[in-house]
C-alpha cells in the first residue's frame, strides 16, 4: 500500500478550526505529489469520513471539541492500520510527545509554519518512516511516571488501565491490545478513553476544566 | 444640743416655781423644735446625698462620692469604703475621706480584712462602737494610723450580695455615734448599693461596647483583605487594653499545622508585631500540649504562683513572649471555627490581678469566636478571588491557544503556499519574511501561555526549579548538577517567572545541541540573580538559531542585567545570566 515516489498521497485533515484546515489545505496542495481528500472538524465527523476516502495520512488536532483527537486517531489505526497519523499540536513538546505515542501517531508536529517542515514530515511519513524514535517513547513514558507521582489523578490508574497504558507506548493498536491482553476491542477503547482522561488528554472542554483546576507541573512546560 | 439663749436668771418668790416650770417647758419645747428641725434638716441632708450618689454613672466617682456624704451626714472624721473581691473574703479596693495622700501613703498597704473590718465582712450586720480598739476582734493599727476612737460601719448589698463595707470613725466633737446616726447611714448604704449596681452595669455595658467595637474592627480589617499579620497585631493590641492585660500573643496555624506567634502585644513598649522582623515568621509554639489544647476549644485559666512547679510550661512559653512576670494569670482562648483549629489568643496578667481576670474570660471567648469567624471568611474571600483569578487567566490562555494561534497558524500556512507559488523571488522573500515573523508571533503567544500556567501554579520557586532540572534529565540522559541558595524565595514576582523560563531554555538549549555529558546550574541571590549553567558540550554553533539566546538576553535587560556565554575549558560552555532585584526597566 506504500506509494511510490510518483504516486499522489492522500491526505485527510482533522482540525476544529476552519481557517487552519484551509490554511493546511492550501499549502499542501501547493506540493504536487499532495490531495487532500477530506477534512474534519470534530471527532464524530472524523470517525464517519475517514473510513469513506481511505487516506494514506490522517493529520489531527489532539483536541478537538467532542471529544480527543488521540481517542479518534487510536480508533482509526485499529481499523485501518494503512492510514497513518500525524498528530499536529499547538502545545508544547512534553504534551505533544505525549499525545502522539497515545494516538499511535508516526509522529507529532507543532504548529509552527516554518519550522515544522510539515511536507517533509508527511512524505517521511507516507514512505512508511516512524517518527517517533524508541527515545522518544522512552522519554513520554519517564514523564508520566514522573507526573503520576505528584498527580492525584494518575495515582488513581488501576493495574489495568496502566497494562493498556504500556501496551500503548509499544506502539500496539487498539486490536493487537485486545489480543495481548484477552479483551474486547470495544473493553480496550474504554480503558484507553479513562487513560486519556486520567492523563488530561481528553477533549478540549474536558481539559479546560481539567486545566483549571490542576496547574500543570513545571516540568511539561512549553519551550519558547 | 444647746440653745440659743442664757439659762433663764433666778427668780423670786410665788412666781419662781411656775417660771421654772414654764421655763423648762420652754426649754424642752424649743429643744423638741429644735430636735425635730434638725431631723428635718438631717433627713433633708440624706435625701440630698442619695440625690448626688445616685446621680453619678462613674464607679469610682460614685464610690468616692458615697464615703464623702457618709462622712458629713454624721460628723465622722474619717471615712472608707472596702469593695470585697470575688472570694467574698478580701478587700480589693478601699475608698477613703478624711486621709490625706501623705497620710494614706505613710500608712502603707491598705487593709485587707483583719480585725473588725474583718468582723464586718463576716458578720455583714450594721456595727457602732464608742472605742474602736476595745472590741475584742480589735487587731491594732499599723504605724502611722491615726488614731480613731469612735466606729460605726454597715454592709453596702448590691441585690443581696455585699459589695462591700461603708466604715466610719472619730465623730467630730469626740462624742460618740448615735442611734440616729446609725439609721442614717443604713438608710445612705441602702442608696448606695443602687447607685454602684446602676454604675456597674453601665460600667459593663460600656465595657461590652468596647469589646464589641474591637471584634468589629478586627472583622473589619480581616474582610478589607488587610494581612493577616497586622489585623492580629491590632487584635492582641485592643484586646490586651481591655482586658487591661500585661501582655497578649496571637498564634495562628500555619499550612503545616505549625502554630506561628503572629502577634506579641505588651505593655510600655507599645510595640506590637512578633518581635523579629517585620514580614518575618513568628516563633512557633511547638509544644505538644497545644493541638490538645486547641482541639479541645475550651478555654483555659492558668493561675501561676513563684514557686509552682514547672507543670504549667503553656502558660511559662506565653509569659516568656513578653517582658512580664514568669508568674500570674493567663488565659488561653482557643480560636476556632467548630472542629477546625485556627489558632489562640494568649492573654497573660500581673499576679495581683487574679482577682479579676474571671469575668475577662467571659469577653475573651467571643472574640476569639469573632476572630475565628472574619478570619474564615476573610480566607474563603481570598481564595475566591484568587480562584477568580485564575480562571480568568485560564480563559486567556484557551482564548489564545485556540484562536490567536490558529488564526495565526493558519494564515502563515497560506503565505507559505502564495509563496511556494509567487513567480518573483522578491514576492517571495517578503512572504517568507511575514511567514517568519508570524512564527516569532506564534513562539510568543505559546510563551504567554506558558507563562499563564505558570502564575496558575504559585508555587515554591526552589521546588519549581528544581522540578525543572529534574525533568530536564529525560531530554539529557543524565542528571543535572543543581545548586541554589537560600534567598530564593524573597524574589519580586516578575523576576520569579523570568527566572523559571531563563532556566528551562538554558537547559533545553543545552539538551538539545550542546551533546554534554554534564551539565551544572546554579542559582545565586544577593544584589543581584545569576543563574550560571555550565556544560561539558561541544561549545556554541555559531550557526544555531539565535531567537532562544536573544529571549534570554531581553530576559536579563529587563531587569539591568546582561547574558554572557563563554567557552568552557577544555570544552563546553558557561552560561552567566544575572538579573537586578529591583522593579523591571523599560525595554
Amino acid at each position: 500500500m506504500q506509494p511510490e515516489d510518483s504516486t499522489a498521497i492522500r491526505i485527510f485533515l482533522v482540525d476544529d478550526h476552519e481557517i487552519v484546515r484551509r490554511g493546511l489545505r492550501e499549502l499542501l496542495e501547493s506540493v504536487p505529489r499532495f490531495e487532500v481528500v477530506g477534512e474534519a472538524g470534530t471527532a464524530a465527523e472524523a470517525l464517519a469520513r475517514i473510513p469513506a476516502t481511505s487516506p494514506d495520512i490522517a493529520i489531527f488536532d489532539a483536541r478537538l471539541p467532542d471529544g480527543s483527537g488521540i481517542d479518534v486517531c487510536r480508533e482509526i489505526r485499529s481499523r485501518y492500520p494503512a492510514t497513518k497519523a500525524l498528530i499536529l499540536t499547538s502545545f508544547d513538546d512534553e504534551r505533544a510527545l505525549s499525545s502522539a505515542v497515545l494516538a499511535g501517531a508516526a509522529g507529532y508536529l507543532l504548529k509552527d509554519i516554518k519550522g515544522n517542515g510539515l511536507v517533509d514530515a508527511i512524505l517521511a511519513v507516507a514512505a512508511g518512516k516512524q517518527l517517533l524514535t524508541p527515545a522518544d517513547v522512552e522519554r513520554a513514558r519517564r514523564s508520566w511516571a514522573r507526573e503520576s507521582q505528584v498527580d492525584p489523578r494518575l495515582q488513581s490508574l488501576s493495574p489495568q488501565e496502566r497494562r493498556v497504558l504500556d501496551h500503548i507506548a509499544r506502539g500496539m493498536t487498539n486490536r493487537e491490545i485486545g489480543l495481548t491482553l484477552s479483551l474486547a476491542e470495544k473493553t480496550v477503547k474504554n480503558y484507553v478513553t479513562a487513560v486519556l482522561g486520567k492523563l488530561g488528554m481528553e477533549s478540549r472542554t474536558q481539559a479546560a476544566v481539567f486545566a483549571a483546576t490542576h496547574p500543570p507541573s513545571a516540568g511539561g512546560a512549553a519551550s519558547p | 444640743m444647746q440653745g440659743p439663749h442664757p439659762p433663764a436668771p433666778p427668780h423670786p418668790g410665788w412666781l419662781s416655781t411656775t417660771a421654772l416650770d414654764l421655763d423648762d417647758l420652754l426649754d424642752e419645747l424649743r429643744s423638741r423644735a429644735q430636735a425635730s428641725s434638725r431631723s428635718q434638716q438631717r433627713l433633708e441632708a440624706l435625701l440630698d446625698a442619695v440625690m448626688a450618689i445616685t446621680a453619678g454613672l462613674d464607679l469610682p466617682e460614685v464610690l468616692t462620692r458615697i464615703v464623702d456624704c457618709a462622712c458629713d451626714l454624721v460628723d465622722a472624721t474619717y471615712g472608707a469604703l472596702g469593695v470585697l473581691g470575688p472570694d467574698g473574703e478580701h478587700l480589693v479596693e478601699f475608698v477613703t475621706h478624711g486621709l490625706t495622700q501623705a497620710e494614706r501613703d505613710a500608712i502603707g498597704d491598705l487593709p485587707r480584712g483583719h480585725g473588725v473590718l474583718g468582723l464586718l465582712i463576716r458578720e455583714p450586720h450594721p456595727l457602732r462602737l464608742d472605742t474602736l480598739a476595745d472590741h475584742p476582734a480589735s487587731y491594732g493599727f499599723p504605724p502611722n494610723h491615726p488614731p480613731m476612737g469612735s466606729f460605726m460601719g454597715t454592709p453596702v448589698r448590691i441585690r443581696e450580695q455585699v459589695f462591700g463595707n461603708l466604715y466610719l470613725t472619730e465623730k467630730i466633737g469626740g462624742a460618740r455615734f448615735s442611734d440616729e446616726d446609725e439609721s442614717i447611714l443604713e438608710a445612705l448604704a441602702a442608696a448606695a448599693g443602687i447607685a454602684i449596681d446602676n454604675a456597674r452595669l453601665y460600667e459593663r455595658t460600656m465595657r461590652q461596647r468596647q469589646w464589641m467595637e474591637a471584634t468589629g474592627e478586627v472583622s473589619q480589617m480581616l474582610l478589607e483583605g488587610r494581612d493577616e499579620a497586622a489585623a492580629m497585631g491590632y487584635l492582641a493590641g485592643r484586646a490586651r487594653v481591655l482586658s487591661r492585660a500585661d501582655l497578649v500573643v496571637v498564634a495562628l496555624q500555619d499550612g503545616d499545622g505549625r502554630l506561628v506567634v503572629q502577634a506579641v502585644d505588651t505593655d510600655g513598649s507599645g510595640a506590637t508585631g512578633t518581635g523579629a522582623s517585620p514580614g518575618a515568621p513568628g516563633p512557633v509554639l511547638d509544644d505538644p500540649r497545644w493541638p490538645h489544647l486547641l482541639q479541645g476549644g475550651a478555654p483555659l485559666l492558668l493561675l501561676t504562683r513563684p514557686g509552682d512547679p514547672d507543670d504549667a510550661t503553656l502558660a511559662a512559653a506565653v509569659r516568656a513572649l513578653g517582658p512580664v512576670s514568669a508568674h500570674g494569670p493567663t488565659a488561653l482562648v482557643p480560636v476556632h471555627l467548630g472542629s477546625d483549629v485556627i489558632g489562640v489568643l494568649a492573654v497573660a496578667w500581673p499576679p495581683d490581678a487574679e482577682p479579676v481576670v474571671g469575668h475577662l474570660l467571659d469577653l475573651l471567648v467571643p472574640l476569639a469566636h469573632q476572630v475565628a469567624l472574619a478570619l474564615v471568611a476573610a480566607r474563603n474571600q481570598h481564595t475566591r478571588g484568587q480562584l477568580a483569578l485564575l480562571e480568568e487567566r485560564e480563559r486567556i490562555a484557551r482564548d489564545m491557544h485556540d484562536h490567536v494561534i490558529q488564526r495565526l497558524f493558519a494564515t502563515g500556512l497560506s503565505l507559505q503556499a502564495t509563496s511556494r507559488v509567487a513567480g518573483s523571488a522578491a514576492v517571495r522573500t517578503r512572504l517568507d519574511d511575514a511567514v517568519e515573523a508570524l512564527d516569532e508571533a506564534i513562539k510568543d503567544i505559546r510563551h504567554t501561555i506558558f507563562e499563564l500556567h505558570r502564575q496558575n501554579a504559585p508555587s515554591d520557586l526552589r521546588r519549581e526549579v528544581e522540578d525543572l532540572v529534574h525533568a530536564a534529565q529525560d531530554g539529557l540522559g543524565f542528571p543535572p548538577g543543581l545548586t541554589l541558595d537560600d534567598g530564593l524565595s524573597s524574589l519580586p514576582v516578575e523576576l520569579e517567572a523570568d527566572l523559571v523560563a531563563v532556566v528551562r531554555e538554558a537547559l533545553a538549549n543545552v539538551s538539545r545541541h550542546a551533546r554534554a555529558t554534564a551539565v551544572q546550574l546554579s542559582v545565586a541571590t544577593g544584589d543581584t540573580v545569576t543563574v550560571t549553567v555550565s556544560d561539558d558540550g561541544v561549545g556554541v554553533d555559531p550557526q544555531a538559531p539565535t531567537s532562544g539566546l536573544a529571549n534570554l538576553r531581553a530576559r536579563a535587560e529587563r531587569h539591568g542585567g546582561s547574558l554572557r556565554l563563554e567557552p568552557r575549558s577544555p570544552h563546553g560552555t558557561v552560561l552567566t545570566w544575572t538579573a537586578g532585584l529591583g522593579p523591571p526597566g523599560g525595554g
